[in-house]
């Protein structure tokens, strides 16, 4: 709705026009800057992983790259996606191809040309198998993608092309409205032509980005970010963000002593800061699109057969299990899909049913069950300690639990050397169940680390993907979850919630349960 | 011809098949195996390999004497040995942790096992010349010239490991070290980072171990944390279950009201605290609050309510309490089992008896919105089905070639009316905003 402004004296009119007209042509096509003053923003962002799109290994990693790059589009306050480097984007009528117009005037850090050329080659380097990304497949759904991530096709099968310097024209497989909201996920962001394959390429320093904030200059506890003045939106009101990677103390201790402005906290921790008069008006919760779960190496015996995966499943009582585990507070999970996103009308989960659970090992060929031999779980992703008692005592089996360092293990599951049975703590890539579905149980998905290929899974995915309206879509989505439960390539097990220590003054945060801190969209209140 | 050829390849594949297991075996076994540590630098685990390299080498760790998680350590091969630094500088092991270790070799899929090692990660700081006495289930390990005390921590522990039974229902499951530290820096040493600065003794009832600070207190007060201390490893056997970890405040509740047996003190603070907002027992059945109110509110809390249970119901219900959580009972299962009342009635009766108001969380301050602007995304590109036709979004920045244009045909405008203006007074209207954005 625009402001209607009267000007009172003609004398002014013209002033204050020409000045407006003088500001506009001299700012031509740089973003206009908002104020970039005031105190740092010190956030607990913990370990510095890398500076690379192509290697997010975690949320932090995530949250990292959302300041330092940008991409097609960007997720506003609600999680929608918002024109970013493009300005505008158009579909075809059947869906399956999106036209997006880039911006004109746009720059790196470092003051060069950002044009859709650099889109293209970045997304081409996500695909590029030589560069071994951690999260390639975020773009299966572009036409050649999974070709190209397997090594199966070059860069010219993928579909991909950037005609001129500001237009990016994308096939996809199929229909997928929330394309936008993939274009906003950080892995996608365009790096700049420096970028090399492999290796540390990016530093603090000599940083070049797209996002912003740069990565200005690294000590033993912080990573200073400083505002970025050619990002596309101009440089952000903070004009610096402080990346804690070492806190003094406990979080909630270095909180309450001003050592940082922001900082997540421990479900064990909220639960008390809820009722602390001083600390509880800075406790922000929400549920997080999150999702713990375990899976099982499906192409191996014995879960590669279907019924002892679903026997392993029904021996567990989750929401027992998850309320004695996690207290009263957890949400045990249904789907692999959190709540905040699940399609209307998805089958809740079958209820643990362990005479059920014991037959079906019996007919799998495990009624003495000490052919199945000692089950491994790799528990570096949950605890599973409560799980692996339930297994021994309900079904009778031998349950061996092991756990690593997160980065071997995440390097053990990228190098297809997975455990029996692995747990994983995974955060939805963007804001829609596809995100869940594709990118963990489909065969060219790279996090499909249990190996699932369940031919009928993705054809109901598909359509699922496809369905146009609400109705259509909610029944695809139940027939896919229904494919899910009955095959139990995994076992959802809780749903992720955030806890949040916010300084007052601190604004522009967005919806929490998405959980992208896009730093360029905070500010301090004077 | 088509038969023979069939048969030279089953002949050749029943001769690899036989071969396999002998080129598995390639790997014939391990050499000789140590391990050594430096308190608060490494601990350093080494493996001969004179046969040479499987294709994978891994360290297990387990660590302390409960069954748990095995932690596993991918280790490169170097020539015939193997090396595995773990830097407790960085990753800290809380000391008298007890370690069994075993190497994995994987070759071709198939996995052996070394024999198992042992390794006692101890507090050998420089200048700490343990010492060590006996009291029946407890040892107690000290320094420097403080042995009287030491001694004297001793001699309390075996009358509160007895009472702490007694009330618990349940024995104590096996021997317990008392580690005595004469200075905060040494004891604070030993507790490792993330230790909140109001500690003065602490306990890790899975290693077994108590550590106790001179300087924590007067003498009196050392005396109680000695009964403190063992309480909570007598309560952690009790209780011990895979499933589900007892309420804090209820543990913490038992080890204070087990130091005076009774309540009196923290009964004082409850009162003076009522007015100003109690914590809700869910609220601390995790972690403790930070700060001298919150966490002196809690305990007392905590030990208020055990007071009242074994008051209202006597010992015997703080041992059914802990026979249910050895069971698998959530905590308001278990405090049913020993009171035989409904948790959340339980709790009501405690508030009201203190004259509080039953707890509430406290508001969150409202997050404003954002100031900057970002426009809206375009019409039908939500995350139902692809839009059919196209879908164009404002820019969000407020300058793109639409500005450039807008301003000549602003410029020309501008001329127009100001011509106009100068001759009629015309009010001139502007478009700030932009489509989808708000007005800065």
């Amino acid at each position: 709705m625009p402001r209607r402004l009267r000007f009172p004296t003609l004398l002014r009119t013209v002033a204050a026009f020409l000045a407006a007209l003088t500001l506009a042509v001299a700012i031509g096509d740089s973003p206009q800057p908002v104020s970039a003053a005031g105190q740092p923003l010190r956030y607990n962002g913990g370990a510095v992983g890398s500076l690379d799109p192509a290697r997010i290994g975690d949320a932090s990693d995530v949250q990292l790259t959302l300041q330092l790059y940008a991409g097609l589009t960007r997720l506003d306050e609600a999680g929608d996606p918002y024109p970013s480097l493009a300005s505008s984007w158009s579909v075809s009528s059947d869906g399956l191809t999106y036209t997006f117009h880039l911006r004109s005037g746009l720059r790196f850090s470092d003051g060069s040309v950002l044009d859709a050329g650099d889109v293209r080659r970045s997304w081409l380097r996500l695909l590029d198998p030589q560069v071994h990304a951690s999260a390639p497949d975020v773009l299966n759904v572009i036409v050649g993608a999974a070709d190209r991530i397997a090594g199966r096709a070059g860069e010219g099968a993928v579909g991909i092309t950037a005609p001129d310097s500001r237009t990016l024209i994308v096939k996809l497989r199929h229909r997928a409205g929330y394309f936008p909201a993939i274009t906003a996920t950080p892995a996608t962001f365009v790096v700049p032509r420096s970028a090399r394959p492999t290796g540390t390429w990016q530093a603090a320093g000599s940083f070049v980005g797209s996002g912003p904030y740069m990565a200005a200059e690294s000590s033993t506890d912080k990573l200073v970010l400083r505002a970025n003045p050619n990002y596309v939106a101009g440089a952000p009101p903070i004009a610096e963000v402080d990346w804690i990677t070492t806190l003094p103390s406990d979080e909630v201790t270095a909180f309450s002593q001003n050592q940082v402005d922001l900082t997540g906290i421990g479900g064990s921790d909220a639960t008390w800061v809820a009722y602390d008069p001083g600390l509880g008006r800075a406790l922000h919760r929400a549920a997080a699109l999150s999702v713990q779960y375990l899976g099982f190496d499906t192409k191996k015996p014995p879960f590669d057969d279907a019924r002892v995966r679903r026997a392993f499943a029904l021996a567990l009582d989750r929401p027992r299990l998850v309320e004695l585990a996690d207290g009263p507070a957890a949400v045990p999970a249904t789907s692999v899909v959190p709540p905040a996103i699940q399609p209307p009308g998805i089958p809740k989960g079958a209820s643990s049913d362990v005479t059920a659970a014991r037959r079906l090992l019996d007919e799998a060929g495990y009624r003495d069950r000490s052919t199945l031999g000692t089950i491994t779980v790799n528990a570096t992703g949950l605890d599973v300690t409560a799980i692996a008692a339930t297994w021994r005592s309900a079904l009778g089996v031998t349950v061996n639990v092991e756990s690593m360092t997160f980065e071997d293990y995440i390097g053990r599951l990228d190098a297809g050397q997975v455990p029996q049975v692995f747990t994983i703590n995974w955060v939805a890539d963007y804001p829609s169940p596809f995100a869940l579905y594709d990118l963990l149980l489909t065969p060219a998905a790279h996090s499909n680390y249990g190996r699932w290929n369940d031919p009928r899974f993705e054809m109901l995915l598909e359509a699922a993907a496809a369905a146009s309206t609400d109705a259509a879509q909610a029944s695809a989505y139940a027939a896919v979850e229904k494919e899910v439960e009955g095959q139990a390539p995994i076992i959802p097990w809780s749903y992720g919630d955030s806890n949040l220590l916010v300084r007052p003054g601190l604004r522009g945060l967005g919806a929490l349960t998405v959980g992208l801190l896009d730093f360029g969209l905070a500010s301090w209140d004077s | 011809m088509r038969s023979r050829l069939l048969t030279l390849v089953a002949l050749a594949a029943i001769a690899l098949a036989v071969a396999w297991p002998v080129l598995v075996a390639a790997f014939s076994g391990f050499g000789p195996m140590s391990a050594s540590a430096q308190y608060g630098q490494e601990m350093t685990f080494r493996i001969q390999l004179p046969c040479g390299a499987p294709d994978r080498l891994e360290l297990l760790l387990d660590f302390g004497d409960e069954p748990g998680s095995t932690f596993v350590a991918p280790v490169l091969v170097s020539g015939t040995s193997a090396t595995y630094t773990w830097d407790t500088s960085t990753r800290y092991l809380t000391p008298n942790t007890r370690i069994t270790y075993r190497w994995r070799a994987t070759t071709a899929g198939s996995s052996q096992l070394s024999p198992t090692g042992d390794l006692l990660y101890a507090d050998n700081r420089a200048g700490f010349a343990w010492r060590t006495a006996g009291y029946g289930s407890a040892t107690v390990h000290w320094y420097g010239a403080h042995e009287d005390e030491a001694r004297h921590f001793g001699e309390l522990s075996s009358g509160a490991i007895a009472r702490a039974e007694s009330l618990l229902g349940h024995r104590l499951a096996g021997p317990i070290d008392i580690f005595v530290y004469v200075t905060q820096a040494d004891f604070f040493g030993a507790l490792g980072p993330g230790a909140r600065e109001w500690t003065g003794a602490a306990t890790y009832p899975n290693i077994r171990t108590v550590f106790m600070w001179l300087g924590g207190g007067p003498t009196d007060y050392l005396d109680t944390a000695v009964t403190h201390e063992l309480t909570h490893v007598v309560f952690h056997d009790a209780t011990s279950n895979p499933y589900h970890d007892p309420a804090r405040w209820l543990n913490e509740g038992i080890a204070v009201w087990s130091e005076r047996q009774g309540a009196a003190a923290q009964e004082a603070t409850v009162r003076s605290e009522a007015s100003a907002g109690l914590f809700a027992f869910d609220a601390i059945s995790g972690q403790f609050p930070i700060g001298t109110r919150g966490s002196s509110l809690a305990y007392a809390e905590g030990t208020t309510m055990v007071d009242r249970i074994i008051k209202a119901y006597g010992r015997g219900a703080i041992a059914k309490i802990t026979a249910a959580y050895r069971l698998g009972a959530t905590d308001a299962e278990a405090l049913k089992a020993g009171s035989g009342i409904v948790a959340n009635t339980l709790y009501a009766d405690y508030f009201r008896a203190f004259g509080a108001a039953q707890p509430k969380p406290v508001q969150p301050a409202a997050i404003k919105p954002s100031i900057v602007r970002t426009p809206s995304g375009p019409a039908g590109s939500g995350p139902l089905g692809a839009p059919a036709g196209s879908g164009n979004a404002a820019p969000a920045a407020p300058s793109s070639v639409g500005i450039q244009t807008a301003a000549i045909i602003g410029i020309v405008v501008f001329v127009l009316l100001a011509i106009a203006g100068v001759t009629a007074g015309l009010v001139i209207y502007r478009r700030t905003g932009r489509s989808g954005g708000t007005d800065g």
